[in-house]
């Protein structure tokens, strides 16, 4: 009798916790439109990143590119931009678009003191 | 006898496991939008998206893919809403350029006669989950708008930008002074420029500096299209003087200080001047 307690104890249990995933993961979820850059779908992403190695075309400041892809990843490193030129080819991104990533990648990694010591 | 105890342990149960549900799905690990699509952004983010559309645009004078990504923000007014970005930034030293790019673009679209309409379809549900973002990257599900490749734009031909339509201001022109105007119907003691060209086509983008006793400072015309393309303002301090010119050598107008106006019970207050300048 006690072992068919412990069983019906433990399986409240079970229900008093799906009911609670639920509400947190199903009900209560966050504001839709407060969605932040590093949620953004890969591909917007890659725009994204492509759009601060246009501007930084025009601008040819690293620092500033640098604070600009930091809303994307913290701290922010030339990978981010390796990997957009990977996703762009994939995308098929036209020529002058990968060269700007290229571009903006290169100057990163040129860009020594606080990118190196990133992993 | 035991068949007849209190089934309050249940109940005990369920809100155990409530209890540890709510905590682990609302703290420990709280649902993460992933994959979401611009117009999900909040307010902040989507003001730094419509920054970099405008520095590309900038950068690559391509207005059919600025629009393009203009429209994943789903605005209710593309214009407005760039503008608006404009004015705030221009507050900041450290954000000027920025504003003048939203500026440029959102002068650019006003003058192609282009009235961009949100695409509803544009918008990308998000998924909600406690994984962390990314982790299921597919790229073959990546969608075309935020990957625009000039072969396969499919914007109607009305659509297609004009380059001759960008009024470029031109840096060496003379702009001089054909109208000094004292103001008084103004909230603030306000600057008002208007600038021209010889056609009399209002000139946006045009850089006004403006100098004083112990400082300057410069702004653009055009950040304000609801009132003019060509209209820029600036707020005096009262008892200042200043001295103004528009473009790099144009005719620099001196001894700008807010005049002394009175109300209609006799009150007095600061107006301000209207310069018109143009080319001869």
């Amino acid at each position: 009798m006690r072992s068919r307690r412990v069983f019906w104890f433990l399986v409240s249990i079970a229900l008093g916790a799906a009911l609670g995933l639920i509400y947190g993961w199903v009900i209560h979820q966050p504001d839709y439109q407060d969605a932040a850059l590093t949620s953004l779908r890969k591909d917007y992403q890659v725009d994204l990143i492509l759009m601060v190695a246009q501007a930084y075309q025009e601008e040819q400041d690293p620092s500033l590119a640098l604070r600009r892809l930091g809303n994307l990843q913290d701290p922010p490193t030339a990978r981010l931009v390796q990997q957009a030129i990977i996703d762009a080819q994939t995308l098929g991104y036209p020529r002058s678009d990968i060269e700007s990533l290229a571009q903006l990648a290169q100057a990163l990694q040129s860009y020594a003191p606080p990118l190196g010591s990133q992993p | 006898m035991n068949e007849n105890r209190s089934p309050l342990y249940l109940l005990t149960g369920l809100i155990l496991g409530i209890v540890a549900g709510l905590v682990f799905s609302l703290v420990i690990s709280p649902a993460v939008y992933v994959d979401t699509a611009p117009s999900a952004l909040s307010a902040t983010d989507q003001d730094i998206y419509r920054s970099l559309i405008a520095l590309a645009y900038s950068s690559d004078g391509n207005l059919e893919r600025a629009l393009q990504r203009l429209q994943l923000l789903q605005d209710a007014d593309i214009r407005q809403a760039l503008a608006e970005q404009a004015q705030r930034l221009m507050a900041d030293p450290l954000t000027r350029r920025e504003a003048r790019a939203l500026a440029e673009l959102s002068v650019a679209i006003q003058q192609t006669g282009i009235n961009p309409v949100v695409n509803p379809s544009a918008a990308v549900s998000p998924t909600a989950g406690s994984v962390t973002p990314f982790a299921t990257l597919d790229l073959a599900a990546a969608v075309s708008t935020a990957t625009p490749v000039p072969p396969t734009a499919t914007l109607p031909p009305t659509m297609t930008p004009r380059p001759t339509f960008t009024r470029q201001p031109t840096l060496n022109a003379p702009y001089i002074l054909v109208n000094r105007e004292e103001i008084c119907n103004v909230d603030v003691p306000l600057i008002q420029v208007w600038v021209t060209d010889a056609s009399g086509e209002q000139m946006p983008g045009m850089r006004v500096d403006i100098f004083w006793a112990d400082g300057s400072d410069f702004f653009y015309t055009g950040l304000y299209p609801q009132v003019g393309l060509g209209y820029a303002d600036f707020e005096m301090t009262p008892e200042v003087s200043y001295s103004l010119r528009v473009g790099e050598s144009g005719q620099v107008v001196e001894d700008l200080t807010a005049p002394e106006c009175t109300d209609s019970n006799g009150s007095p207050y600061w107006g301000g001047w209207k310069l018109e300048f143009s080319q001869p």
